[in-house]
């Protein structure tokens, strides 16, 4: 008997390791798959001879594996003359589900291939020939994929590290072929050098570079052009992309010359291994590379070595503290300060159409199935090699290391930091990953693109896939033009300020109490513990409001609190603009644009009510508490930014009410607890329960007009489209300036969401959890603030409803450097 | 053939126990056996409902389960088919009976193939349910289930038997060389803990950093899927049983067949061949006998009856010293376990860990130490010699409860000391209380227990029903009262030094009643 009671006793551990699984806790909000490129075997020029038969044209899709294209995604051609004063030189016919280019005339023509929604495309310079051309291709292809119709070359090519002037080589061929011999250079610019034997261009220096063939008797001919980048360095490898950004001191301008990708889109893959020939990986594309080093037989990156570590500008208190905190109890583990940085930019970025994907990066390397009951998703799972593992923290209630029960959110890792002054990106495809089909699968994969200087230009750029994807503090005059910024967790642009003033202690208030009365003190005194403040707070979070009298005394009480840690000095001194011009925003989480400012509740002050600290003393398992620290002092004011929007600028982001999903936006296990122990018995705590903004917007934007039902496939729903947000809780005296934006009259005024007016009228409960509810609820507008939250909404007359944007808008409109 | 099969289960499952302990001694392992198929269940739901959204994973996840059930089996039938093959007073006793040896092989077969299929089935009907309900098969589904151990039987039984006699050898060689056997087992007592620590290790480790949910990944979840292949031949059975694929099963049952065959051959051979050679054994051993003092003489007795005994080595003496690292394995991983995640939130409002920590302490000490408490059951016939010799009976007590409680003692200290040195898994209070409340935990026990022996005679066997109270149920008690109490604020302190008033209350009359009963129950005392 006793064997076997042993053996229980010892299966124990087991069981409660099994017990400890927890469900994962996401909405599956699921979005449209569209194609991720688009593959051909066509050279930049291709040569067609003016028949009455005509060319097959072919191209497949590449949709991201185990994830179809939806409806939208068929692939269709076009053509258009390069010249278009002239007539029409050739035409596409669809004929039995195929396309067909039928050759009219001699001429240039610019052939296209994309996905119906425009999303996705790839174009090359058909040549129609009659008797005799020329036709000259790099033998590193161009991306096909250029917003910006102009090449760009670096001055330079790095060879063992080391800057010499470039080098790159073309073929020539002519049709017939049998005139290859007559081909001669025509006329050449003096910042290159040409061999027209072997088809080497020699760079000598910036400028544009021209080169014309001909036929020794003909006057068909053919140009090779090109900007040459002063300075600018070509980058061909990961290895020369890491050599001009991240170990590199001052950095180095880039010229993208081929594509960086992820595993999945660079190699042959054959179920999850790498195909290898000759002990090589086999590439999909000649003109694609693999974004970091990989090893196929540990299945391992080497990003441990290459990414770069940059010190946190954001507020910083929080882990200041508890850092402070761990070296006297050295049982806690330190916070990192540092956020990782896929490529570090210190320069001028060229990307020429190129794809610059950080998947391998930041994306979780595991995956697990979960159902909701009724169907199955694929949720990515962070493995121990994973570096992108979400934000610091701004602050944190418990172990940050374990388990924290809240966090607020400060600076996330970046896919690409651009930090100086002036930096222009151009062209460049960034994405930080390829991620599926539900905008929560972005939870880890950090920022896209963050900006970090005064004067940096964005330009005819295409931006995806980030939790935010595009991220600027504390920038003055930057301008994001013709860009294409898409798919977020949370927001596309999120603009803010890293300076902050902090609450004045000494200052004198008059503050308000509960029976109305006035009292003057100074702040540290008011919100010191077992104060005033403390016990209006420790009043406003265990009652419940049944009068009006009370409503509004607890309401006067609370305001001139907040008011005495709002700090109107800031207002109108703008510590960031952003100029954002004829730029498309496609499918965020929450919105397209968000100004952020930092929380200010009296609890991040001076951790007052004291009821809280009381309450947390009380989770402890022996000495150990669970919170072990109640950070204070984090109680600021964060300077204004100013958001211009200009000319073509438009949101397509509209989205099913349903599908809000603001969990992104703080980090909790509450509901992760709780629904541990009320799995399948009663419904799921959700962030909605603890920070309750969906449903106030809702109602609000319902009310304003600002909701608009429609049909799709069948199914009948409210959706609604958010531009801008305002960030609340703290003082946030940002702006939006909309004077310049075309179709502005289709935004609606700001609506405000406030979270005090909705908690003074919560309504009493007779059970535990809906008192510990109401408590919670409280407790989190005590941390962040009073301040109302603010949306800027899309009104209801559908305008840009069902619809994506279209990147061919970008390229007719492309901006120079 | 039906007094042959009576006379087998008697061999199986007969005891020398009156029949109200016997019946009670049924209840407790029906109780148990109830409780772990009840955990087996469990686990085994819980498993499957995780894997549920994962193509093949739920099959593959079965498989591997009835995979090991099946290794347990073919252990179990080896334990089964000694007993019933090669017991020496049972071949003693049939070689001078008038059966046919057909009719004893048939029956012992017959017998082996009911107790395997009986087991077997309770463990895996529950499994098969569970998969039913949670794919939604139909009722047929159910009905071949019931089928399941005779197809497993065929592989498990003739492994049993192929493995049977090479056992009964290795078992016979481990009695003749004791030295030799105590060396084998502590190692394989402590490879089994080393195994142990591996295994528990990934999960702690996994817990610990939050990272349990990682067994659930797609690659972990290929790993099985692909794994299962190698899981031979169960799941050639379980495609039958599960997916209704034949295509293995033909394959299987003719090799199977053939392993069946060839184990009943061996068997039936080494059976006949040890018949034979009973009739020609003479038992006579020549032993020196050394002149030592009665005090002395007594405790070496107590030494070699606790470190030569072979259900000994194997329950008390190697447990004893392989304690204080399973001990601290399992403290140390449920610590870890509780401290970390979403467990600590549930388990922060009382001061769950250091009670726990006593808890396990308690349980782990007294469940070894029960195996030590037969003192004067095991003298067998040598009571009588107790009895007439020149010691005082209290001094001869003394020294049969005080060896093995000094041992049980010793690992106890070296347990805590481990824990509370080494990386300091329990504070000075669990070290001090740990000690002290199994300590006298163990005092009442061992008095409890000598009491329930000493009430043993002819017509009423042992009975053990408040000595498994007192180790089970009083632990396992007082520990949720004190989570209570906790609860409700009381110091921890106060907590476990209620914990020894209420075991000094409970053991006193036991000690009381010992003290003032001892010498007449001793008289009376029967030789069993």
């Amino acid at each position: 008997m006793n064997k076997k009671n042993l053996i229980i006793l010892l299966l124990i551990p087991f069981i409660i390791s099994l017990l400890s699984i927890v469900t994962i806790n996401l909405t599956f909000n699921l979005i449209e798959n569209d194609l991720i490129g688009i593959k051909w075997d066509y050279q930049d020029n291709e040569a067609f001879k003016v028949s009455s038969s005509m060319y097959e044209l072919k191209a497949e899709g590449i949709a991201q594996n185990k994830y179809p294209p939806s409806i939208g995604n068929e692939l269709v051609w076009t053509v258009v003359n390069k010249n278009l004063d002239e007539e029409d030189h050739a035409e596409i016919v669809y004929k039995n589900g195929k396309y067909y280019l039928h050759t009219v005339s001699k001429g240039d023509v610019i052939i296209t291939c994309s996905n119906a929604k425009g999303t996705v495309f790839k174009q090359m310079v058909g040549i129609i020939y009659d008797n005799s051309a020329i036709i000259a291709n790099p033998i590193n292809k161009s991306s096909q994929n250029n917003i910006d119709s102009t090449l760009y070359y670096g001055e330079y090519d790095l060879v063992n590290n080391k800057k010499e002037l470039a080098k790159t080589y073309y073929t020539i061929k002519t049709a017939p072929s049998e005139l290859i011999s007559d081909v001669e250079v025509k006329s050449i610019s003096d910042n290159i050098e040409f061999t027209l034997g072997t088809g080497q261009i020699r760079i000598l220096k910036e400028g544009h570079a021209r080169i014309e063939l001909g036929f020794t008797d003909s006057s068909n001919s053919f140009v090779i052009e090109f900007e040459v980048v002063d300075n600018g360095v070509n980058v061909y490898s990961y290895d020369d992309l890491l050599a001009c950004t991240n170990k590199s001191e001052q950095g180095e301008i880039v010229v993208l010359r081929k594509s960086f990708e992820s595993l999945e889109n660079t190699y042959e893959m054959n179920n999850g291994e790498v195909v290898l020939k000759n002990n090589e990986p086999v590439l999909k594309q000649d003109n694609v590379e693999l974004f970091g080093h990989y090893n196929p037989v540990t299945k391992k990156y080497s990003f441990d070595n290459e990414i770069y570590k940059k010190e946190t500008k954001f507020n910083r208190s929080y882990i200041d503290q508890w850092n402070e905190f761990v070296s006297k109890n050295p049982k806690y583990k330190k916070l990192d300060s540092q956020i990782n940085v896929g490529i570090y930019l210190q320069k001028d970025f060229y990307g020429n159409g190129y794809t610059l994907n950080l998947h391998n990066l930041t994306y979780p390397y595991s995956e697990m199935i979960v159902s909701d009951g009724n169907q199955t998703y694929s949720v990515p799972y962070l493995t121990s090699d994973n570096l992108f593992r979400g934000p610091l923290p701004f602050y944190t209630l418990g172990d940050p290391n374990d388990t924290p029960l809240i966090t607020a959110y400060g600076q996330d890792n970046v896919g690409v930091y651009v930090e100086g002054e002036g930096i222009v990106i151009n062209d460049a495809n960034i994405k930080n990953c390829d991620f599926g089909n539900s905008l929560s699968n972005l939870e880890y994969v950090g920022t896209t693109l963050e900006l970090d200087g005064d004067n940096i230009k964005v330009i005819n750029s295409r931006l995806a896939n980030g939790k935010n994807v595009v991220r600027a503090y504390s920038t003055n005059n930057l301008t994001i033009s013709n860009c294409l910024i898409s798919s977020s967790r949370n927001f596309l642009l999120q603009v803010g300020c890293n300076e902050y003033v902090s609450i004045d202690e000494d200052k004198v208030n008059s503050f308000t109490l509960l029976d109305g009365t006035k009292v003057s003190l100074s702040n540290k005194e008011y919100f010191a513990k077992k104060s005033y403040a403390d016990d209006i707070l420790t009043n406003f979070i265990s009652k419940t409001f049944t009068t009006e009298e009370e409503k509004q005394a607890m309401k006067n009480a609370l305001v001139s609190m907040q008011n005495a840690t709002n700090n109107y000095s800031v207002e109108g001194l703008y510590k960031g603009s952003i100029n954002i011009e004829d730029t498309l925003f496609y499918q965020s989480g929450i919105s397209s644009i968000c100004l952020d400012t930092l929380f200010n509740g009296p609890y991040l002050y001076s951790n007052i009510p004291s009821l809280i600290g009381e309450l947390f003393s009380e989770l402890s398992l022996s000495e150990n508490p669970l919170v072990p620290l109640e950070a204070n002092g984090i109680c600021n004011v964060s300077y204004p930014v100013q958001v211009n929007l200009i000319g073509s600028t438009r949101f397509y982001d509209y989205k099913k009410t349903s599908s809000l999903d603001l969990q992104g936006l703080i980090g909790e296990n509450i509901t992760t607890i709780a629904n541990s122990i009320l799995e399948n018995s009663i419904r799921k705590i959700t962030i909605d329960d603890i920070f309750p903004i969906k449903n106030m917007l809702i109602s609000k934007a319902l009310e304003k007009g600002c909701i608009l039902n429609k049909t799709v496939d069948e199914e009948n729903a409210s959706y609604f489209n958010i531009p801008i947000s305002y960030y609340g809780g703290g003082l946030n005296l940002s702006s939006v300036n909309l004077d310049a934006l075309d179709n502005k009259d289709k935004l609606s005024n700001k609506l405000e969401i406030n979270l005090l007016n909705n908690y003074l009228n919560l309504q009493e409960s007779s059970s535990m959890m809906g008192t510990m509810k109401n408590l919670m609820l409280k407790t989190v507008t005590i941390t962040t603030g009073i301040e109302p939250f603010n949306f800027i909404c899309m009104d209801n007359s559908g305008y840009l409803f069902g619809e994506t944007p279209n990147v061919s808008s970008l390229k007719s409109n492309v901006k120079g450097v | 053939m039906l007094t042959l099969l009576a006379k087998d289960f008697k061999l199986m499952f007969g005891s020398q126990k009156g029949k109200k302990d016997r019946i009670l001694s049924g209840l407790l392992n029906i109780l148990f056996i109830g409780i772990f198929i009840a955990i087996e269940t469990f686990i085994y739901n819980m498993i499957l409902s995780k894997l549920k959204p994962y193509t093949d994973a739920p099959l593959a996840f079965t498989t591997i389960f009835l995979f090991i059930i099946t290794m347990f089996m073919i252990i179990s039938g080896v334990i089964n088919a000694k007993k019933l093959f090669f017991n020496d007073l049972d071949i003693e006793n049939l070689t001078v009976l008038p059966v046919s040896n057909t009719s004893i092989i048939s029956s012992k077969l017959i017998f082996l193939f009911a107790s395997q299929f009986i087991t077997c089935l309770m463990f895996t009907l529950p499994v098969f349910i569970s998969y039913g309900l949670m794919i939604g098969k139909q009722m047929v589904f159910y009905y071949l289930a019931l089928f399941y151990p005779i197809f497993t039987f065929i592989f498990e039984g003739g492994i049993a038997l192929l493995l049977v006699y090479p056992y009964k050898l290795i078992s016979d060689f481990f009695k003749k060389h004791l030295s030799f056997q105590f060396i084998v087992s502590i190692v394989l007592i402590f490879g089994l803990c080393i195994a142990y620590y591996y295994v528990l290790n990934i999960f702690v480790s996994l817990v610990a950093s939050n990272n349990i949910e990682s067994l659930l990944t797609s690659e972990s979840l290929k790993a099985m899927v692909d794994a299962k292949k190698y899981f031979i031949p169960t799941r050639f059975v379980v495609d039958f049983f599960l997916l209704n694929n034949f295509r293995y099963m033909l394959p299987y049952l003719a090799i199977s067949s053939g392993v069946l065959l060839l184990g009943g051959t061996v068997s039936i051979y080494s059976y006949n061949h040890l018949r034979i050679l009973n009739n020609n054994l003479s038992k006579t051993k020549n032993r020196i006998v050394r002149i030592v003092s009665p005090t002395k003489a007594l405790i070496k007795k107590e030494f070699i009856l606790l470190f030569k005994k072979n259900d000994n080595i194997f329950s008390y003496t190697g447990l004893l010293v392989a304690q204080p690292f399973l001990v601290y394995l399992v403290v140390h991983s449920l610590n870890q376990i509780f401290t970390s995640g979403t467990l600590a939130y549930y388990v922060s409002q009382v001061n769950f860990i250091p009670l726990l920590d006593v808890l396990l302490v308690m349980m782990f000490t007294l469940i070894i130490n029960q195996d030590a408490n037969k003192y004067i059951l095991k003298e067998a016939k040598n009571v009588r010699i107790m009895k007439t010799i020149p010691i005082s009976i209290y001094r001869q007590l003394f020294i049969k409860v005080a060896i093995p409680f000094l041992l049980s003692s010793t690992s106890l200290t070296i347990t805590m000391s481990v824990l509370f040195i080494t990386r300091e898994v329990v504070s000075f209070v669990t070290f001090i209380f740990g000690i002290f409340m199994s300590i006298l935990l163990l005092i009442v026990l061992d008095v409890i227990s000598l009491y329930e022996e000493l009430k043993v005679s002819k017509v009423k066997q042992k009975s053990t029903l408040v000595s498994n109270i007192y180790s089970y149920l009083l632990p396992i008690c007082y520990f949720m009262m004190t989570i209570i109490l906790s609860y409700f604020g009381l110091p921890l302190i106060v907590v476990l030094s209620l914990g020894i008033f209420v075991i000094i209350l409970l053991g006193f009359p036991f000690f009381i009643r010992l003290k003032s009963r001892v010498g007449r129950l001793f008289q009376e005392f029967e030789v069993q």
